[in-house]
């Protein structure tokens, strides 16, 4: 039977990292539907937030570009509320798997706990369901890594989205399917890759979860719109092993992670003999 | 629904061969925009204000384009202009720009207006020829009424009345990278400098973006994302009339429920097909439709890409 997937991603449905992630998923065979939010909601983690309209959730059709027949919707509300609803059967048949991405910067280490495109993935896997978040580096355009400590940002923030290589992180994330269909139920593969054409990544190797790492968010200026942000903390010398490091090292990372659980090792022993 | 409170008389002396024509149409931005949205098979109810010998022309001249018109009789005369083109380029002989409207014409044309607004799903909110014909106060007051009966609002406006119909929100916007500029919304042509007005305009109320470039792709921000609209070039015959061709392109797909960026691509169509030929708001359907295939809407988002870390976040608490 034909794989149903849910794409969705939190930089908004007009974004180009979901229309290459889309397609990757429809050259593939899979019985792909695509929803996200309106606009940008990086930084929502897994919030539950939507706006309705005479009591109905909002929601456009918003067909993509080259994607025809592929059912797309554009959805008033954060990624992990799409995600959720999307597995309730709001879009069609439930998805058995979903695709967060393709996210316009990287979302490593233990920061991708605010990350809204790690937060669908979470959402989806806490609700019994395959998930994988995959993102682009985008600091790491050219000769800037996030090793190089932002020397190369301000040429790395003039290339133009269009130039950005997106389908090297869709292809990195669909050859990785497999190991995710095959995976417990309740963990997530989160997937960075830097921003290279495919035939110049050194290879696709595990990370660990740096102590920190990178999140997307955007600021909101007023009168000025969004900012993006790449929150991370400086002065880390990239912890070797880990998804940070693997992504200045030129090599797409992949970590398995998992959502809420529950902590076993705390001694919590005695309390039923308390009055 | 074309909302054009001042339509003008346009006559225009030509010589294309040894003896010289008189052209007489009826003129200005609502009703070249109601042109292309006719021939792009949708139907226009026009709403507009004439008055004296010039609109008594002007009247049978608009029900020929195939509107369905409604008119306020006004007291004071309708605005033209005569231009003579025999030497190749347009030369002004005379422009009447006319009365500014009066209060009771204002609120006679905004009532019938409104009903009209109201039964349509896009109505375009078209500038007077000239700024002071119109209060900029009635747009506002229009915009906000339309969209809050879930009316589309589609405007190609500038200077007080762009500010005034963004304080109640639009659908579409079109405007130019010079009127950006004139109105000081944007300091330079930049793109950059453009990008951030868009995203201003975007916060500022209007959903939808479109800033036309003299000779370099429009821009367009669609759900929060810059793009580029990328088409084949076409040897321009008259440069006027692209940006209407845009506004009316998209009310038109709009209208028939298409997706926005169909909707773009199509107004792209129409504008460049508008330009290779004398006579504003003219398009063939066929011709536009074979052409939106090779627009293209390429992300050009180049925002600057920021780098944080927490403890700034911290410091950027405004001191208590």
């Amino acid at each position: 039977m034909t794989v149903r997937v849910l794409i969705t991603n939190d930089d908004g449905i007009a974004a180009p990292g979901i229309q290459a992630l889309a397609w990757a998923a429809q050259q593939r065979g899979l019985d792909v539907v695509v929803a996200a939010p309106m606009e940008e909601a990086s930084g929502t983690s897994a919030a539950m937030s939507a706006m309705e309209r005479d009591g109905r959730v909002v929601v456009n059709d918003h067909p993509l570009p080259d994607l025809a027949g592929v059912p797309a919707y554009g959805v008033a509300g954060s990624p992990g509320f799409i995600t959720l609803i999307a597995l309730h059967g709001a879009f069609g048949p439930p998805p058995s798997v979903v695709l967060s991405g393709v996210n316009r910067g990287a979302n490593a280490g233990r920061a991708v706990l605010h990350s809204g495109t790690v937060g669908a993935a979470f959402t989806a896997a806490t609700n019994g369901c395959r998930a994988m978040a995959v993102s682009l580096d985008v600091l790491s355009a050219g000769e800037a890594t996030a090793a190089s400590g932002g020397v190369a940002v301000d040429a790395a923030a003039r290339v133009r989205d269009a130039e950005r290589h997106w389908g090297t992180a869709a292809r990195v994330a669909l050859d990785l399917l497999p190991r995710l269909t095959s995976a417990p139920m309740e963990s997530v593969l989160n997937v960075n890759t830097p921003d290279l054409p495919h035939g110049q990544l050194r290879g696709v190797r595990r990370g660990t979860l740096a102590s920190f790492g990178q999140v997307q968010m955007t600021v909101a200026e007023s009168g000025h719109g969004f900012v993006r942000t790449s929150l991370e903390e400086p002065g880390q010398a990239a912890q070797p092993g880990t998804d940070v490091a693997l992504l200045a090292a030129g090599y797409a990372s992949v970590t398995a992670i998992r959502a809420v659980s529950e902590a076993t090792d705390i001694d919590l022993t005695g309390l039923d003999e308390q009055p | 629904m074309v909302f054009a409170p001042t339509p003008q008389l346009t006559v225009t002396v030509d010589q294309p061969n040894d003896h010289p024509e008189l052209h007489l149409h009826p003129g200005g931005q609502g009703v070249w925009q109601a042109r292309m949205v006719i021939s792009l098979g949708v139907d226009v109810v026009l709403c507009a204000a004439l008055g004296g010998e010039i609109g008594q022309v002007l009247e049978p001249l608009l029900v020929s384009e195939g509107v369905d018109l409604k008119v306020v009789v006004r007291d004071s005369g309708s605005g033209g202009y005569v231009h003579d083109r025999r030497e190749g380029s347009r030369q002004e002989i005379a422009d009447v720009p006319g009365q500014p409207l009066s209060r009771h014409e204002i609120d006679e044309l905004y009532n019938l207006a409104l009903g009209e607004g109201l039964r349509a799903s896009v109505s375009i909110l078209s500038g007077p020829n000239e700024p002071w014909l119109v209060p900029a106060d009635l747009y506002r007051r229009f915009a906000a009424d339309l969209g809050a009966n879930g009316g589309r609002v589609v405007v190609d406006l500038s200077g007080d009345h762009l500010g005034s119909v963004l304080e109640s929100g639009v659908f579409f916007l079109k405007v130019s990278h010079e009127e950006l500029i004139r109105d000081g919304r944007a300091r330079s042509d930049d793109t950059e400098e453009l990008t951030r007005a868009m995203y201003e305009l975007h916060a500022g109320g209007a959903e939808t973006v479109v800033v036309s470039r003299a000779d370099q792709p429009a821009l367009a921000l669609i759900d929060g994302e810059l793009f580029q609209v990328e088409m084949p070039r076409l040897e321009a015959a008259d440069p006027r009339g692209a940006g209407d061709s845009m506004t009316a392109g998209v009310a038109a797909v709009v209208a028939r429920g298409g997706d926005i960026r169909t909707a773009i691509r199509t107004g792209a169509a129409a504008g460049a097909l508008n330009v290779t030929r004398h006579g504003l708001g003219t398009g063939r359907l066929d011709s536009i439709t074979g052409l939106v295939d090779r627009v293209r809407l390429v992300p050009a988002d180049s925002r600057q890409q920021e780098r944080t870390t927490p403890d700034e976040l911290a410091g950027r608490v405004v001191e208590r």
